[in-house]
């Protein structure tokens, strides 16, 4: 039987796009910005 | 579905025995969440963590280390386990069911063991080692019998904490953030007394102990470190994002939860390893000596305090997985943790006095472990069945589940996971920890994750999906599945995907 209302809320294209910020860009920064100093 | 016919006990029993928890049971907000993934991640292992990556990096490079690898191992871990679990309130070794079959999830289950068993350890030789320092603190026993006597207190220890929980699973519950405050304390305490010792910039100029000569197998080593500690929530953030019903509210909290509680006590552990000579991160000696009997010793009471109740916490969840497997289900509670514990009891004496040789043959076991189980749940979420289990699959044995695949085992998936092991091995040796570029370039666990993601897709796009298995392509289930047989005490609602 379908019932969409007792699976959790997904995550949206934002959340991932934020996420994405966070655990592969803002770690890439860090390093580059370590190496650098 | 109706739920109100549904009371509390049925949906402790779902907890406790890994059904799918509906949406109206998950009664975790965003702080608990937080809490949880904070609690689970801030304890004294972390100095170990710190200290591992005090052999390849200073304080500076070290703490811009530590950052990054821990973002980047949630990044790996969240992805492969917080959709699912969160969707469909189930947890991470039964969303593995999907990629490695009925039967083969219990090697899923065996990887959790082994990791929550290996942090223990970690716990129990830091217990030994207080008590061993406070008894030559204070006189009572000569330091030649340290290590043995590390041994002794370790499996005690062991013993110590099988009766605390012998009651039962409710005696562990709600501990968790009282020891993250404790061993965040200790670890601002341990900071104030390096601070003391050897000023910041002693702290600063501190030279990595065993570092080589390229920057770049520096920096990855670090890196690894983390990515691979990180790796080994796999579970827990399983069991914890389930309880809540939105993967929205759900992420931030385990991101930051588990990566501010690795990081904050990871630096603790690099500082000390850089300052106090043959540490590795663990501060028991350090307190003593620079922070006198009353600090020192109070300090060590707390990391006493704080280990006994993370060990509790993990030797309760590693019964409680093992409790899934069949037949073992019908010991009773004591039997079921005496025997998860033999094997503790056996490595803490073993390894009581070469801790940091299991250590580091723990971590690389998690990152040749946990990578390549990343890759393919991954692959196969985003990739291959578009975000949609078939949750009555993942509950039903034999022909009539899904993932029934070969007699309960998914021979594409081992063959993936297999190809992902070899990937790490091959980057990184576990046992001398010797490289291999392109190892300092992409680390061990993120070319492990995506060959072994690779191997599963080319896998069921050749062998799967034609014949229709596994739920790739035509479906093998019959119209009218079946409702789950494995022992439900009650009538519970199901969920499609």
């Amino acid at each position: 039987m379908a019932d969409d209302a007792n699976q959790g809320e997904p995550l949206t294209a934002i959340d991932y796009t934020w996420f994405a910020a966070v655990t592969i860009m803002m770690p890439a920064l860090i390093v580059l910005l370590g190496v650098l100093l | 579905v109706n739920l109100s016919k549904y009371n509390t006990a049925d949906y402790k029993l779902a907890e406790e025995n890994g059904w799918p928890l509906m949406r109206g049971e998950r009664g975790f907000g965003r702080l608990a969440i937080f809490l949880a993934a904070f609690s689970a991640a801030m304890a004294t292992w972390c100095f170990s963590i710190g200290g591992f990556v005090s052999y390849y990096l200073n304080a500076g490079t070290g703490t811009f280390a530590i950052l990054a690898g821990s973002l980047f191992g949630i990044l790996l871990v969240t992805l492969a386990t917080l959709p699912m679990c969160s969707k469909y309130g189930i947890d991470s070794v039964v969303a593995s069911r999907a990629q490695f079959g009925h039967r083969g999830s219990y090697v899923s289950m065996l990887l959790v063991y082994c990791s929550a068993m290996g942090w223990t350890v970690i716990l129990f030789v830091y217990k030994g080692r207080a008590i061993a320092e406070l008894l030559v603190s204070f006189g009572l026993m000569d330091r030649k019998y340290h290590d043995l006597c590390v041994g002794i207190v370790g499996v005690l220890a062991v013993l110590l904490v099988l009766a605390l929980i012998r009651k039962g699973p409710e005696y562990v519950r709600s501990r968790g953030p009282v020891i993250a405050v404790l061993v965040a304390v200790m670890s601002l305490v341990v900071l104030l007394l390096l601070v003391q010792r050897v000023g910041i910039q002693g702290v600063l100029q501190a030279v990595p102990l065993a570092a080589y000569d390229g920057t770049a197998g520096n920096w990855a080593s670090a890196m690894e470190v983390l990515i691979a500690s990180n790796l080994s929530w796999w579970a827990y953030i399983g069991a914890i994002v389930r309880t809540n019903p939105s993967a929205r509210q759900s992420l931030w909290p385990v991101v930051v939860g588990f990566g501010l509680g690795v990081g904050l006590g990871s630096l603790t552990g690099l500082y000390t390893g850089l300052v106090v000579a043959d540490s590795a991160g663990d501060p028991t000696s350090f307190l003593l000596s620079q922070g006198g009997l009353l600090i020192g010793g109070l300090m060590l009471m707390f990391l006493l305090v704080a280990n006994v109740g993370t060990a509790m916490m993990g030797i309760y969840a590693s019964s409680v997985a093992v409790r899934q497997m069949p037949r073992a289900n019908k010991l009773s509670w004591r039997m079921t943790i005496f025997l998860v514990s033999i094997p503790v009891m056996i490595v803490v004496a073993l390894f009581a006095q070469s801790a940091d040789s299991f250590f580091a043959i723990f971590l690389a076991f998690l990152g040749v472990a946990f990578a390549p189980v990343c890759g393919i749940q991954i692959a196969d979420w985003y990739l291959l069945r578009k975000q949609r289990y078939d949750v009555v699959s993942l509950y039903v044995s034999g022909k009539a589940s899904q993932y029934h695949y070969l007699a309960g085992f998914n021979p594409v998936g081992f063959v993936a996971f297999a190809a992902g092991v070899v990937t790490y091995i091959f980057l990184l040796d576990p046992v001398t920890y010797i490289y291999r570029t392109p190892f300092q370039f992409l680390t061990a666990s993120f070319p492990a994750a995506v060959v072994a993601g690779l191997f599963y897709v080319v896998g069921v796009a050749l062998f799967l999906r034609p014949r229709g298995i596994g739920g790739y392509g035509e479906s093998v289930l019959p119209a009218a599945p079946p409702r789950p047989t494995a022992e439900p005490t009650a009538d519970r609602p199901m969920i499609d995907n």
